[in-house]
């Protein structure tokens, strides 16, 4: 698990990527790969995954990063039209405050979430995370590499703040 | 020494030995055979008595000798070894009822070989699935380990009817998670060599049952209340799973219905999870289950695509899917499923009604994510569901 910086160690970090950004889930997938041992402990994940913030593009039109997950790293990250989605195994749509929460949390307790702020806990009622796919196979890899999805996740605590600023 | 103790330590009368028959019958079995067995044995015998050498097995025309397995970036998968045709076709049906190999030079020895008359799984779409060779690579790799990857430590009391709620609900779980480990087992024995890659994944799917029974036993005796009670309606909808009468029947029954509804259970357990433990738990087993599910779901279809009357074997399925969905229904009613599950739910027994709310939509989620596997395997149960899309349950209160 990424070590998350006190408050007086973030300051002196020099400001992260914003979110959401390209750059902020590249970070992301820097980190994945610098931590081989620990995700390879988890195991291996193969599938395209899409983060869709519905309200998180300018002028709160939608906003989808795809994330191409094989083997240990994510092998492409590009931004997607809405229209791309179904293609994709599957995706995590929901909306910034949604995630921003969901990210506060994380960071807050140390890059693992309090008991009602995992991915699988916000998206089981369908809201206010809702995993789907147009294949139900696809959407049962959401479930297959949770715990690779979680952790991947969880590494936001190590991007320093800037979400604020945006 | 008394006398008493003496009787005790003789040893016990032949009739009472059911191994001298059983060894009896064996010594039968094998010298009815002993020709084939013998004439090879007396062979090799001879040829060692005389210093000479055999080396038949230096020949390699009728092997694939250079062809070439390569690694990809993750190693030696077993995709890589399926790659080369001469290894990785798999026959639509075999005759090989021994354990030569796929792809050994196995022909010439035909008629000296032994019948193993248990592989009587001959036929590719009765176990194939098209993602059972990727999933037996995922799932050897996603292995974990009750012992060290869930924080024991951590498990805090969370008052004591939500105690109780837990350790019903794993008590269920471990009761499930032997069917689940048993139904494999009894098709692994029956299913041909020649379909080795299902016979492995179905290993690993018995390694996860094996370790979801240990965890959910280990979950209800950590937090000090231990076992609770067991159920006998549920024990019936297990039997009915086990017996099926084929692997393709049971495996629709225990990987598309039981387990899908079970992976949902799991997905509400990290969801009502009152502590870590409880989310870490839940959370690992999830994923488990989510490959028996994929591979359940690619089987039916395969299945049903090899079909030579689909429509006929449509019908035989649909026959047996009414049976089957009492099941979900069996499960889902039961008080030492559902009533643990809606105090969780609901933060406590005197919260029980706001609990039945949301176990009403975990029902409502099961039934329609099971309909949804179907209809992908291309078996369509929408017009022929026989049990309810939501939860018929009416409050008291």
């Amino acid at each position: 698990m990424t070590a998350t910086g006190t408050a007086a160690e973030t300051a002196t970090v020099p400001a992260g990527p914003p979110f959401p950004s390209l750059e902020w889930f590249a970070e992301l997938a820097r980190m994945m790969d610098e931590q081989h041992d620990e995700f390879g402990r988890i195991g291996t994940i193969d599938c395209s995954m899409a983060v869709c913030l519905l309200d998180g593009g300018p002028g709160g039109t939608p906003w989808c990063v795809r994330l191409d997950f094989e083997e240990l790293s994510v092998r492409k990250l590009r931004l997607i039209d809405v229209d791309e989605l179904g293609g994709l195994d599957f995706v995590v749509e929901t909306d910034l405050a949604t995630w921003n929460e969901m990210v506060a949390d994380i960071v807050a307790n140390g890059g693992r979430p309090d008991l009602g702020h995992t991915l699988n806990g916000l998206s089981l009622p369908g809201t206010p995370i809702r995993v789907w796919s147009s294949d139900p196979l696809g959407r049962d890899m959401f479930f297959r590499y949770n715990q690779t999805l979680q952790r991947f996740v969880n590494n936001c605590a190590g991007i320093a703040p800037a979400a604020a600023r945006r | 020494m008394s006398a008493n103790t003496l009787a005790t330590m003789a040893p016990p009368t032949p009739e009472a030995s059911i191994d001298e028959a059983s060894l009896a019958e064996y010594e039968a079995k094998f010298r009815g055979h002993y020709q084939i067995w013998g004439t090879l044995l007396e062979e090799n015998l001879e040829r060692l008595g005389k210093g000479s050498f055999s080396l038949h097995w230096t020949d390699t025309s009728k092997a694939h000798w250079g062809t070439h397995a390569r690694p990809s970036s993750r190693g030696l998968t077993s995709m890589d070894i399926n790659r080369p045709k001469a290894y990785g076709t798999i026959p639509e049906n075999t005759d090989q009822r021994n354990f030569a190999p796929r792809g050994s030079i196995r022909e010439p020895y035909a008629d000296r070989m032994p019948t193993i008359e248990a592989y009587d799984v001959l036929d590719k779409k009765h176990v194939w699935a098209e993602n059972v060779v990727t999933l037996y690579e995922e799932a050897k790799s996603r292995q974990w380990n009750s012992t060290t990857d869930v924080p024991w430590t951590e498990l805090e009391p969370a008052g004591e009817d939500l105690e109780i709620a837990a350790c019903q609900l794993a008590t269920f779980l471990t009761e499930v998670e032997f069917v689940a480990g048993d139904f494999p087992a009894r098709w692994i024995y029956r299913t041909a060599p020649d379909f080795f890659e299902v016979k492995n994944f179905l290993v690993t799917q018995m390694m996860d049952e094996a370790r979801h029974m240990e965890v959910f036993r280990k979950r209800a005796l950590a937090g000090g209340g231990g076992l609770l009670h067991a159920s006998p309606a549920f024990e019936w909808a297990l039997k009915a799973i086990l017996e099926s009468p084929t692997h393709t029947q049971g495996t629709f029954l225990l990987n598309v219905l039981g387990e899908g509804l079970v992976l949902s259970l799991f997905r509400a357990g990290e969801y009502l999870a009152k502590t870590q433990v409880d989310k870490e738990i839940f959370r690992l087993c999830m994923q488990d289950e989510a490959r028996h599910v994929s591979y359940g779901t690619l089987e039916l279809k395969g299945f049903l695509d090899a079909a030579p009357d689909r429509e006929q074997t449509l019908e035989s399925m649909h026959r047996f899917a009414d049976l089957g969905e009492q099941i979900i229904l069996t499960v889902l009613s039961d008080p030492c499923v559902l009533e643990p599950m809606a105090v969780l739910m609901g933060g406590g027994i005197k919260h029980i009604d706001k609990g039945m709310e949301g176990a009403g939509l975990l029902w409502a989620t099961i039934v329609e994510e099971y309909l949804q596997r179907c209809e992908r395997a291309g078996f369509d149960r929408r017009e022929r569901l026989t049990i309810p899309t939501t939860m018929p349950w009416v409050s008291s209160s």
